[in-house]
């Protein structure tokens, strides 16, 4: 599905270029659920964005589906990203100003669907997670565990077919970063979807079908 | 789409208060003012395009200098309409308007016997409404006006006379003489924006001195209009054409008239003089001819109507300057949401949009309020702008499209900037939580800019509503050569007949009364100018051929009444015979050149070469507005008989704090005398006053838009203070760790503003100086530029400021540090 090859991302300060990713070749399947890990600064964040093509590179290729993003435009890598990646975010990102219910809805929005199709898609996201009772809360009203709740019903609204999360359960308690896991787990497992997450609890990675660790921009093997 | 925009921003608005309440509140302050002076420009070019056949009708102006003064006046000679109607098909017809002054009315029939001063009556040649088309109530427009004992009168003062009775047919008697006219039309009130305004209509042949005076080229005592013929009005071309065939044709009509008062057309233009008539457009009156001396009411100047746009303008576009300040300032809160958003697939444009749309709707809510606002404040703005505004004018199509053209207008304004601002944030950087965007060099920049730009034009219209204050002040209170407190004058007492002397003298009785005198005119007021021949009395003496000097005639009295101080020579005096004697001023002892003035003589070549000797010089007095500078000026004695010009007003000095006994003394004594006379008293501070009507109604809408725009500047940079406090939290903080005291904080903080405010001091002082200095071109009488209003500005300036972000700063300095720290 993803292949990475010989990828370079740096930054030059004062002459020196200093490494974010060194050389990586990396491929991940449909249907495997992989844990990053890595110490800080070892560029698990980065090497998420750049696979969620939120991010560019320096050097190397970059094949998704077959198609090399690395020769393409913004506007096509963004019609890419918008079909078959969803995002779940540490820090959850939900938009203040909007309820649960139109949170979950956003990414439609700039997908084309008619208003029938979206209410249907939501409601039945609400109920897929239970959370039909909180639909006009707004995100301040809801505890940590049930805002990345609606931030992952948020990222699957869409029907992706990679799930990207950037340290899901960081914000977390234990217990609900447990219910987390457990969900991620029946997603992949029950409706195929691939998964890529970046976490620094050993437990949470044993989730993962496979573990890659990052030590200062590559793979340590 | 667009639903979920604005319940969003609808959203964002209840959340964020504050800024909500700047950016609204700015908006609506600046939309109110807009609709406003849109409303106040309207009204004023509407101006008599209510006649339907307005762009046909012109004013016969006259541009003419026979002595040493080039002047430019709407008057003409009363023979100047049939001259044209004579030599010119393309006119229509012309009719001619004279002003006999005030009136004493009363009706035969009325309601009651009393009789009133009625000073808007104009007698008015009987071709009057083919020129004018005003609305007739009742009547016949065509003949109306045929008879010479016949008078038009408007609904209010059909009420006034007659109340609900049918006022057609029946006799008012009019003027010293009660002479009956009868009514024969009844006009619809003339609408506001009428330049010509009149209560009463009547006959020009129903005076005199006008057919007497029909003859003559000089006699400038009527005002002409002419109604051009169809194709030639709407042709510029030919109007061209007719304008340069005038010089023509006053040459040939003229040629008599002028040798009869003894210098010929010809000989007159030999020595650099002129009499040329020119059309004016009568819808250009109104805003384009405040230079023509007119018999009409005060009229506007379009000056003013630039000025006021401006003014909108600019208080628009600081409102915008807010709005957009604001928004960049938030910028950081919302990088989040603009980080997400991209993330969940939406793209730049539809992030442009969505600011603009917030932009908008921001937008329309400020448009009602102002609406409301306009409602609220029409009233006391008609009070102070003279105007008669209704509320209804707001829901005109016009006035409708324009405030739609503004919420788009100051929307995409106000919008654009930070829709393309926000909406290129990268989404990887916003996410990892890189936060400092919002300041960017940039974005700081031209923040700062839009602060300077702000408070420039504050600064600027401070110093300029300052000086227009000053100005007034100074023309009000200026030495003008004569003391106009405690004057009473009772207009018309002339009235009173041969009897005026000794009511005058029983008013002198009154212990009340200082002094009291009786002439043709009061400074302000009629006096009448004519040509004078100055003879040598010195050897040397480098004299003027002829002078013209405006005159009154007056008692012995009249200079000690008004205080008006003898420089040389004596008063008009019982012990002399003062019938030959003339009394001059400074100036026209200086235009006439002599050395010793006291016991020249001048001659009066349109009295026979009557001579008059100067028995006294007073110092210069101002009989106008300061507009214009001292004019030479004559004062002749009362027993000379020369000039028929009446004795009209009685002047009456009282002492101090007894201007009210003074007035009940004044009405006792006239009713002894004359029991069914009205009284006219008027106070001359009071017509002194009126001169500057115009500039005070400019000064005070200027006053209060100042504030205005002040105010908005003042939101502004309220917003701002939180923001950029805000953003320096961490900074404070560590700051405050290593050691900086409140105060030092405090001078940190402020400082970066009152460094804006400073820059902006100096484009407002050029600015403001250029301007002021062109507006008191105007006068004759400047007031000065001072430093000290500059300086003023600026100090109120920084206090505002300082005023404005102080609270926040102070806050933000005590905040106990381990709190900002903690929240990084």
């Amino acid at each position: 599905m993803i292949e990475l090859k010989n990828i370079y991302k740096y930054v030059t300060v004062g002459g020196n270029k200093t490494f974010l990713l060194k050389d990586l070749n990396l491929t991940f399947n449909e249907g495997e659920f992989v844990s990053i890990m890595g110490p800080s600064g070892s560029g698990k964040s980065t090497l998420l964005n750049v696979i969620g093509m939120l991010d560019g590179f320096d050097e190397g290729e970059y094949f998704f589906l077959h198609e090399s993003v690395h020769k393409m435009k913004e506007k096509q890598r963004s019609q890419l990203y918008k079909q078959y990646i969803g995002f779940v975010f540490q820090a959850y990102h939900l938009i203040d100003e909007l309820t649960v219910y139109e949170n979950i809805e956003t990414p439609l929005l700039y997908q084309d669907y008619s208003a029938g199709e979206r209410k249907a898609m939501v409601s039945d996201m609400l109920d897929r997670f239970n959370i039909v009772g909180k639909k006009d809360l707004f995100p301040e009203q809801l505890s940590g565990g049930q805002q990345q709740l609606v931030g992952i019903a948020r990222a699957l609204i869409a029907k992706p077919k990679l799930l990207l999360a950037d340290e899901p359960t960081g914000n977390l308690n234990s217990k609900q970063g447990q219910e987390i896991m457990e969900l991620f787990k029946k997603l992949n497992q029950e409706d195929g979807v691939t998964i890529i997450q970046v976490t620094h609890s050993e437990k949470n990675a044993e989730y993962g079908s496979r573990i890659i660790n990052l030590l200062d921009g590559r793979i340590d093997k | 789409m667009i639903q979920t925009y604005f319940k969003m921003t609808w959203r964002k608005l209840s959340r964020n208060k504050t800024s909500s309440f700047i950016n609204i509140s700015g908006l609506a302050i600046g939309m109110a003012s807009f609709i406003m002076i849109l409303l106040y420009v309207q009204d004023e070019l509407k101006y008599d395009k209510f006649l339907n056949n307005h762009d046909k009708i012109y004013q016969v102006t006259l541009n003419g200098n026979s002595g040493e003064q080039e002047f430019f006046i709407g008057k003409t000679p009363a023979s100047v309409s049939s001259a044209l109607m004579r030599n010119f098909p393309e006119i229509e017809s012309a009719v001619r308007i004279y002003k006999p002054g005030d009136m004493i009315v009363r009706s035969e029939s009325s309601l009651h016997k009393e009789s009133f001063t009625e000073s808007s009556v104009l007698a008015v040649d009987s071709c009057f409404f083919n020129v004018f088309p005003f609305e007739l109530k009742k009547g016949n427009a065509a003949n109306c006006l045929m008879d010479p004992g016949s008078v038009v009168i408007t609904e209010n003062i059909a009420d006034k006379y007659f109340g609900s009775a049918d006022p057609l047919g029946k006799i008012l008697l009019m003027d010293k003489d009660q002479k009956p006219f009868k009514i024969t039309a009844v006009l619809k009130n003339l609408p506001e924006q009428s330049t010509l305004r009149f209560d009463m209509l009547t006959s020009t042949e129903a005076f005199p001195v006008v057919k007497r005076m029909s003859w003559s080229w000089v006699w400038l005592q009527v005002c002409t209009y002419i109604r051009l013929k169809d194709k030639t009005a709407t042709d510029p071309a030919s109007i061209q054409k007719l304008d340069e065939k005038f010089p023509a044709m006053v040459k040939l009509e003229s040629g008599p008239a002028f040798k009869r008062v003894g210098q010929s057309l010809d000989d007159m233009i030999k020595k650099g003089g002129k009499w040329d008539l020119h059309l004016l457009p009568y819808t250009k009156i109104h805003l384009y001819s405040g230079e023509i001396g007119q018999i009409l009411d005060t009229v506007s100047d379009i000056k003013y109507v630039y000025t006021f746009s401006i003014i909108a303008f600019f208080i628009i576009l600081l409102a915008c300057v807010n709005f957009m300040n604001l928004s960049t300032a938030q910028a950081s809160s919302r990088a989040k949401e603009v980080g997400v958003r991209k993330v969940l697939g939406s793209e730049k444009n539809q992030l442009i949009r969505q600011f603009l749309a917030e932009a908008l709707l921001f937008s329309s809510i400020a448009a009602i309020i102002s609406i409301i606002l306009v409602i609220i404040l029409l009233n006391p703005f008609n009070s102070i702008s003279g105007k008669n505004l209704s509320p209804q004018l707001i829901f005109s199509g016009e006035v409708l499209l324009y405030t739609v053209g503004l919420i788009v207008l100051t929307g995409f304004l106000a919008g654009i900037y930070p829709a393309f601002y926000l909406s290129s944030f990268q989404p990887a950087a916003v996410i990892k939580g890189i936060k400092q965007i919002s300041s960017g060099l940039g974005s700081r920049f031209i923040r700062n800019g839009l602060v300077v730009f702000q408070f420039s034009v504050s600064t600027a219209m401070i110093i300029c509503t300052v000086i227009v204050f000053k100005q007034l002040d100074y023309m009000q209170t200026t030495d003008i050569g004569l003391n106009k407190e405690q004057i009473i004058v009772i207009k018309n007492s002339d009235r009173l007949g041969n009897k005026e002397t000794a009511f005058k003298n029983l008013l002198a009785q009154s212990s009340e009364i200082k002094k009291v005198s009786i002439a043709s005119g009061v400074p302000t007021r009629e006096n009448f100018g004519d040509g004078y021949v100055p003879e040598v009395s010195t050897a040397g003496d480098q004299l003027v051929p002829d002078i013209s000097l405006s005159s009154f005639i007056v008692d012995d009295d009249f200079i000690p009444s008004l205080d008006i101080k003898i420089l040389k020579g004596r008063n008009f005096s019982k012990e002399f015979s003062d019938s030959g004697s003339v009394i001059l001023n400074e100036k026209a002892v200086k235009d006439v050149g002599w050395k010793n003035p006291v016991g020249s003589y001048m001659t009066y070549p349109g009295n026979a070469n009557q001579r008059f000797k100067v028995i006294g010089v007073v110092k210069d007095f101002n009989i106008n507005s300061l507009h214009s500078p001292v004019t030479p000026f004559a004062l002749f004695h009362k027993s000379s008989n020369t000039y028929n010009v009446g004795s009209g007003y009685t002047i009456v000095k009282c002492k101090e704090n007894s201007v009210a006994a003074t007035i009940e003394i004044i009405k006792e004594k006239w009713k002894q005398f004359s029991p069914s006379l009205p009284l006219d008293l008027m106070f001359l501070d009071e017509e002194f006053e009126a001169l500057y009507k115009a500039e005070k109604r400019v000064s005070q809408v200027f006053f209060i838009f100042t504030g205005l725009s002040i105010f908005v500047a003042c939101l502004g940079l309220f917003g701002l203070a939180i923001y950029n406090t805000e953003r320096r939290t961490k900074e404070i903080g560590v700051r405050k760790v290593l050691g900086a005291s409140v105060s030092r904080l405090v001078t940190l903080l402020s400082g970066e503003f009152i460094k804006l405010i400073a820059v902006s001091v100096f484009i407002a002082f050029p600015v403001a100086w250029w301007a002021m200095n062109k507006w008191l071109e105007n006068f004759a009488y400047r007031t000065t530029l001072d430093w000290w209003i500059f300086a003023g500005a600026a100090f109120v300036s920084v206090s505002l400021t300082l005023f404005t972000v102080g609270f926040h700063i102070i806050k933000a300095a005590v905040t106990n540090p381990v709190k900002s720290l903690r929240t990084e």
